[in-house]
């Protein structure tokens, strides 16, 4: 997994994540953009790149937007690859 | 096809449905608010009155039509059932039976059986119209709206089982922090969901994922409440868990449960209520109504708790979540399974008529003598090729034989099913409660012999409620439960099947019998009786221990007459007895009628046969066992002792059966047979080996043969009789009997 700022101006900047995105590469994904929210107000974060993507990944993605609104910051999911768009459809099905 | 058999599938099809009506009532005496049982109830009245009307029965259909208007209502909830309601309807379904025996018999209806009939069309349109207050005014409780409380009973149940409207599935799941870390993707299970079924919604719980400080990227915090839709069963769906069942908290809700089961649901998540209520509503599992509902049985309670005692949750009021839960969704999955099995079995059965089976039988009788005939003449004529054809045809015939025989066995299990019917009515007439317990219903006997067999059985019930148990006070009194209970139960038991008919009633009163007996002039005023010499009094002709006649044991047979129903079917009949603890009358009856495994012996020049069945071993009488002979007729055997007759002492000269010093010193084979528990010797003169025998009957003229069951026709044209091994048992017994007391 690669990750890293692509482009930042001010308090925005967006990040890029290229790879596998599963229980293997959370950690890491985790302490780097947890790190950058400290800098930025708001942070987009590209999934065009995302591979393999599991059930961690989804937690690691829903725990950065709960923490992130915890700070009064912002962050965007952008461009989502098809494997997760896969796991987000299935986990979040509604009945309306 | 003729009308005659075209009536004849309308009769036999009715009659099917009346016992399962009587069953479901039956049922639902004891489990009013089961609605499958009530559907099945109103669909088989339904069908009565549909094919009586296409047939032209125009009475039976007028009859059953006002039957089907009450169960109608009950169907559609407008009336509950009552005991009243139950015995009425049982009531209606004796009398569309009586119609059916009347109409298929061409016989003439009577004044008195139309009154009857009226009568009891009057009682259920009465029941018709009393519409139940209990259901109106549950009705505009809801009419009135949300505002309104679920009543709540003693234990803080709802007293009205609230089902959810909700019609899938509801699947609640919290992954354990570790599962990351074992390799398992919770994904794969959900996805796997898709496979069998179509997840209507899923809400992702992420109120358990901590703050940074506390969050560590590895491990899971998810949980999910799913709403699925799906055709399988609660087994299956927890299968799909199965790996991860383990590291995951799992609760699954049947669709459209007591909405009780959420409330306990939600109480039993560690998340907030009010957001698992918010959850729910959001996932289309409960609607608001709903929801509100629950929350408010949940504020009733925490009202009646003021004490600043913890408030009970609901769901550790229903009993442990745990402990209910399963088994209601057992019971939703027997049911399923129940009727997947009745679906089965209907695809997979015919309707036969007797005849013709009992032709093939007849049939295959002639063809297995045939057989025998071609292996007596091959062995004679000393051909190994035909001896080899011979062979394999008679293990074919063999087959075709047992195959044949099958096909007449049935299940005694709807035999006494029966039975329940019998207890409820005597019981009640008689005020006493009693409970039918029934083993071993998957026990095939022939079809002759279960509808020979029903009338003893049916006797001996009567006379366990009538004699046998007592009413509830003196039970209450003797520290026995209030309940009666009687056990039928069938089982097999070397080469007989054996029916007990138990009651945990008072027992045999041995006083009161030999009194009865020396009244009655049975016995002498001097005789020693053994226990089971007085037991076996109650069998006698004539006696009968009831002082007056009740409307139970009123028909006038004594137990004189089951003995005897039970004889002419070859079966014997025992009883076994103890005071306050209850008595068991066990009848061993022969597997069949028809064609039995037999075993060829010759004594004295004739041909024997014992079947086969009931043959232990065949032993060579050594000089040992000659020396070691005990006065009178008895052998040790490897220690046991086993009482024993010479066959041909005792068919030739059989005035003298009583000698009791048998001339064995010629004598050199000796068969052991057993039944019904007892052992016996028979010395024989030759042993001829294994044979098919078919039963020949010996007709009326030697009817009171004794110790002759029937005759059959070996392969070279003779005859050969076939013994009554369990009268010459008994016998021998008893005879053993006699020579200890002269001791």
């Amino acid at each position: 997994m690669d990750i890293k700022v692509i482009n930042s101006k001010e308090d925005q900047a967006i990040i890029s994540i290229i790879g596998d995105l599963t229980i293997y590469h959370v950690k890491k994904s985790n302490e780097i953009i947890l790190k950058n929210l400290e800098k930025y107000n708001t942070i987009e974060i590209d999934l065009s790149g995302v591979e393999k993507f599991d059930s961690a990944g989804f937690q690691h993605l829903l725990f950065i937007k709960k923490e992130a609104k915890r700070r009064d910051k912002n962050i965007q999911l952008i461009n989502h690859s098809e494997n997760v768009n896969r796991v987000v459809q299935i986990y979040s099905s509604s009945h309306e | 096809m003729d009308t005659n058999s075209v009536n004849k599938m309308f009769f036999d099809e009715s009659r099917d449905n009346i016992s399962k009506i009587e069953n479901s009532l039956l049922h639902l005496e004891n489990e009013p608010k089961d609605n499958d049982m009530i559907n099945e109830l109103f669909r088989n009245v339904h069908t009565i009155k549909g094919s009586s009307g296409m047939f032209g029965f125009d009475n039976i259909m007028e009859f059953t039509h006002t039957f089907e208007t009450l169960l109608d209502k009950v169907r559609h909830d407008e009336i509950l059932i009552t005991d009243e309601i139950i015995s009425e309807s049982l009531k209606a379904n004796d009398y569309i039976s009586k119609m059916l025996d009347l109409a298929e018999n061409n016989e003439k209806v009577t004044n008195n059986f139309i009154k009857d009939g009226n009568q009891i069309t009057t009682k259920l349109q009465q029941l018709s119209s009393s519409i139940n207050e209990e259901t109106t005014s549950a009705e505009s409780k809801q009419l009135e709206g949300d505002e309104e409380l679920v009543e709540i009973n003693s234990e803080g149940v709802a007293a009205t089982p609230q089902n959810v409207k909700n019609i899938y599935w509801h699947i609640s799941l919290r992954f354990h922090e570790n599962v990351f870390q074992y390799g398992l993707d919770p994904f794969a299970f959900i996805a796997h969901l898709e496979n069998d079924g179509q997840i209507i919604s899923i809400v992702p719980i992420t109120e358990n994922i901590p703050n940074a400080e506390n969050y560590d990227a590895e491990k899971c915090y998810l949980g999910f409440e799913i709403v699925y839709d799906t055709k399988m069963d609660k087994n299956s769906i927890a299968n799909i868990f199965e790996f991860v069942i383990d590291d995951c908290d799992i609760i699954i809700l049947p669709p459209q449960s007591d909405i009780a089961y959420y409330m306990n649901l939600i109480n039993n998540l560690k998340e907030p209520i009010e957001l698992m209520g918010e959850i729910l509503v959001a996932a289309g599992a409960l609607t608001q109504n709903e929801l509100n509902q629950a929350i408010k049985i949940q504020n009733k309670l925490k009202e009646e708790y003021v004490d600043g005692e913890d408030v009970p949750l609901i769901g550790d009021i229903i009993v442990e979540e745990k402990m209910v839960q399963p088994s209601v969704i057992d019971a939703v999955i027997k049911k399923q399974q129940e009727i997947k099995k009745v679906v089965e079995k209907k695809n997979r059965s015919m309707r036969i008529d007797v005849a013709k089976i009992d032709q093939m039988i007849r049939s295959v009788g002639e063809l297995v003598i045939a057989t025998a005939g071609l292996k007596q003449l091959s062995s004679e004529k000393n051909y190994s090729s035909l001896d080899e054809v011979s062979n394999s045809i008679s293990r074919l015939v063999e087959d075709i034989r047992d195959n044949t025989m099958s096909v007449r066995m049935i299940p005694i299990g709807e035999t006494f099913n029966s039975f329940k019917r019998t207890v409820r009515d005597l019981s009640k007439s008689v005020n006493k409660t009693v409970d039918l317990e029934i083993y071993g219903g998957d026990t095939e006997l022939d079809k002759t012999l279960i509808e020979k067999i029903q009338d003893p059985i049916m006797h001996l019930v009567r006379n366990s409620i009538d004699h046998g148990i007592e009413n509830s006070d003196e039970r209450i009194a003797m520290g026995k439960p209030a309940n009666g209970k009687i056990v039928l139960n069938a089982y097999y038991e070397s080469g007989s099947v054996a029916i007990e008919v138990n009651d945990d009633g008072k027992g045999l009163n041995r006083e009161k019998i030999l009194e009865k007996a020396y009244e009655k002039g049975l016995i002498s005023g001097e005789t020693e009786l053994s226990d089971k010499a007085v037991w076996d009094l109650i069998f006698s002709p004539g006696f009968s221990t009831a002082k007056e006649i009740s409307n139970v044991s009123g028909r006038g047979v004594g137990m004189d007459v089951v003995r005897s129903n039970v004889e002419s079917l070859r079966g014997i009949i025992d009883v076994d007895t103890q005071e306050n603890v209850g008595t068991t009358f066990r009848m061993n009856l022969p597997l069949t009628l028809a064609i039995i495994d037999g075993f060829l012996i010759d004594v004295g020049g004739m041909n024997y046969i014992v079947p086969l069945e009931m043959v232990v071993e065949c032993l060579e009488i050594t000089e040992e066992i000659k020396l070691e002979r005990k006065a009178g007729n008895f052998f040790s055997i490897r220690g046991e002792v086993t009482p024993f007759i010479n066959l041909k002492d005792f068919f030739s000269c059989s005035d003298n059966d009583s000698d009791s010093d048998i001339n064995i010193s010629n004598v050199d084979n000796i068969i052991i047979v057993k039944y019904a528990k007892k052992t016996a010797g028979l010395i024989v003169d030759q042993l001829l080996g294994k044979f098919q025998a078919v039963i020949k009957p010996l007709g009326k003229l030697f009817d009171n043969l004794k110790w002759i069951s029937g005759a059959t026709i070996l392969g070279n044209g003779s005859v050969a009789m076939i013994l009554d091994v369990p009268r010459l048992i008994q016998h021998v017994q008893n005879n053993k009997v006699k020579i200890g007391v002269e001791k």
